[in-house]
């Protein structure tokens, strides 16, 4: 198999680490794969992966590194470089194809994604969880689902318009908790508290916490830290969003 | 029937949450039986067996890892892409709100109560999100030495 240049292959692995970790991939993954990479043209790899920071070393000689940040989840996207990473490995893809559907991933940040209208309705029905389901009777599953839909759509919204970390998580939980005291005012129920449960389910740091529960076992305490402490971030903001309405309401 | 209804709702919820994080459209099958799977052993161990509610979780969290672990190397997809929706449906949702309920309320012996359920029903989530891969390499290289100890 054909080498390709060493400055190359630094600027590929440290373009598909960024990739794997904006798209949410725990750090042992993303060092893995890479390493994997760089065996698979002919080089020796080394890589270093934390949540916030990449580093690169080829052949002995060259070293790079770059900033990442913090969330933004895209499931699609780990599965897509593994499957390239894979059929690079059996070389049924060529090395300047992968460097150019790399490239392509680069530039454009994003892969194919589910449309709005679609997201929605999938974090209404993460809002009818089971948990509930004997809890209460079965028409609050509806109201569960319109809260769930519209809280999902106001952080979605939020989450694009600006870049603030956390507010656009307090502000959704905050309409969520007003829309259920008023779901109350209006008689239409009894008991809002389930249904606010049901609600900021969408909300819920999943990716966060599993990522850091499976970094800790592998001993990469650095990286599990951080996102623990993302994840308790999460969680208080939504949390203090609720308690305000609870508290003015 | 209501085992059939926990199963429909959990893996719905499950597949949900995967719309939301965008996962691999070839994944839903996978993630929503999984989902739905966990659930239901949850449920049962729950509501049928009077189980430990700790111990429950730990069983669901099981089955997650283990049909993750096998679906994933089945199928060639990376494992935390099953494993996220899933857990979704067990976590202490309930409990996390009620703790901040009861703190604005002004009850704090019973916010405190609730928040240490939250912290040890989440602990027992993670291990039970591990014992399977450790159980796994467990046995593997309990074979392995096995069979080396024949060869020589």
């Amino acid at each position: 198999m054909e080498k390709i240049k060493t400055q190359k292959l630094s600027n590929l692995c440290l373009k598909t680490a960024y990739l794997l970790i904006n798209g949410g991939a725990e750090t042992y993954r993303v060092e893995d794969t890479v390493e994997r990479i760089g065996r698979s043209l002919g080089s020796r790899v080394v890589c270093y992966v934390t949540v916030t920071a990449i580093f690169i070393e080829v052949n002995n000689q060259n070293y790079k590194f770059t900033k990442s940040v913090l969330g933004g989840t895209n499931l699609q996207m780990i599965d897509e470089i593994n499957t390239m990473s894979r059929s690079l490995a059996d070389r049924t893809l060529t090395p300047e194809d992968f460097t150019r559907r790399i490239n392509q991933l680069y530039r454009n940040k994003r892969t194919t994604d589910f449309r709005f209208p679609v997201k929605a309705i999938g974090a209404g029905f993460v809002s009818m969880a089971p948990m509930l389901l004997f809890q209460m009777p079965g028409y609050y599953f509806i109201y569960c689902f319109i809260v769930g839909v519209i809280g999902y759509s106001v952080s979605y919204y939020l989450s694009h318009l600006s870049m603030l970390p956390y507010a656009d998580l307090f502000i959704s939980s905050f309409v969520i908790a007003v829309l259920g005291i008023l779901l109350k005012n209006m008689g239409l129920v009894t008991e809002y508290h389930d249904i606010i449960i049901g609600a900021i389910m969408p909300l819920v740091p999943g990716v966060a916490i599993t990522n850091a529960i499976r970094e800790l076992v592998m001993r990469q305490a650095l990286s599990s830290m951080v996102r623990f402490l993302d994840a308790l971030l999460v969680a208080s903001s939504i949390g203090f969003g609720i308690a305000s309405a609870l508290i003015i309401f | 029937m209501d085992i059939l209804i926990n199963f429909i709702l959990g893996s719905l919820s499950a597949i949900g949450f995967s719309i939301i994080t965008n996962a691999p459209r070839r994944a839903a099958g996978i993630i929503g039986l999984t989902g739905g799977l966990s659930w239901t052993t949850f449920y049962i161990l729950k509501n049928y067996s009077h189980m430990h509610l700790l111990i429950a979780n730990f069983c669901g969290a099981v089955v997650i890892s283990a049909l993750a672990y096998y679906f994933s190397r089945k199928f060639h997809l990376p494992e935390n892409i099953i494993s996220i929706p899933c857990l979704v449906n067990l976590v202490p949702g309930g409990n996390a709100y009620r703790t901040m309920l009861y703190m604005v309320q002004g009850k704090y012996i019973a916010s405190l109560n609730q928040g240490i359920q939250t912290f040890l029903i989440a602990s027992f989530l993670a291990i039970g999100l591990f014992a399977t891969p450790y159980m796994l390499t467990l046995i593997k290289q309990g074979i392995s030495l096995r069979k080396r100890k024949i060869r020589s």
